[in-house]
């Protein structure tokens, strides 16, 4: 599943190490995220969405 | 939702908990082997078992050491710090531990049946899983 994370990260001038610590998971996991490596459950995903103020459909895209 | 700090704090009683349960089966183990007769076969598995014990405390706390910040899945699952990555890979890899030793009982009971050792078939068969535990733990977090 493509996703806007790393592009909302960087806007909000954060690393991945910070995004991690305030979204309680691991850089790894932030990383893999970004890289459409690993999809997250639905509590990760609506704390990914409320942490940057938006929609989960506004970050997240299923494949086509 | 618990704190980390929390979150540590039951993950020390939970590996407290397994490390005496741990110490109580080795003495356990070498009670019996003594009671059997085999005193050099009671010392093995004590001395074993300590050792793996030993090995189990300096692998923690070497992750604690590091920190909760430490990048290593497998550090994060022992302290109890896992995020649901780390659960996923965790569970995933177990999942391949389960269907190998499926095929791991199958040889080794043919092994049996044809006259090889119980012991060294049933060593081979837990070295075999962890084998594949850990392999399979690496694969899934590069892929994941």
């Amino acid at each position: 599943m493509k996703n806007d994370i790393r592009r909302l990260r960087e806007e909000a001038g954060l690393s991945q190490a910070a995004l991690a610590e305030a979204l309680s998971v691991s850089r790894q996991t932030v990383n893999s995220l970004e890289n459409g490596r690993y999809d997250p459950s639905l509590p990760l995903a609506f704390a990914v969405a409320r942490y940057f103020r938006t929609t989960i459909e506004e970050i997240f895209h299923v494949d086509a | 939702m618990s704190t980390p700090e929390t979150a540590r704090s039951l993950s020390d009683a939970r590996f407290l908990v397994a490390l005496g349960c741990g110490l109580v089966a080795v003495g356990v183990m070498w009670l019996v082997f003594t009671l059997a007769g085999q005193p050099d076969t009671a010392t093995g598995a004590l001395v074993g078992g300590l050792a793996v014990t030993a090995l189990a405390v300096v692998v923690r706390w070497r992750a604690q050491r590091r920190g909760p910040s430490a990048d290593g899945g497998f550090g994060r699952i022992l302290l109890g710090t896992a995020d649901e990555r780390d659960n996923a890979i965790l569970t995933a890899s177990l999942a391949w531990v389960g269907l190998a030793a499926f095929l791991a009982n199958a040889i080794g009971l043919a092994a049996v049946a044809l006259g090889a050792d119980g012991s060294t078939v049933i060593g081979a068969i837990e070295a075999f899983l962890i084998a594949v535990l850990v392999g399979a733990f690496v694969a899934q977090s590069r892929r994941t």
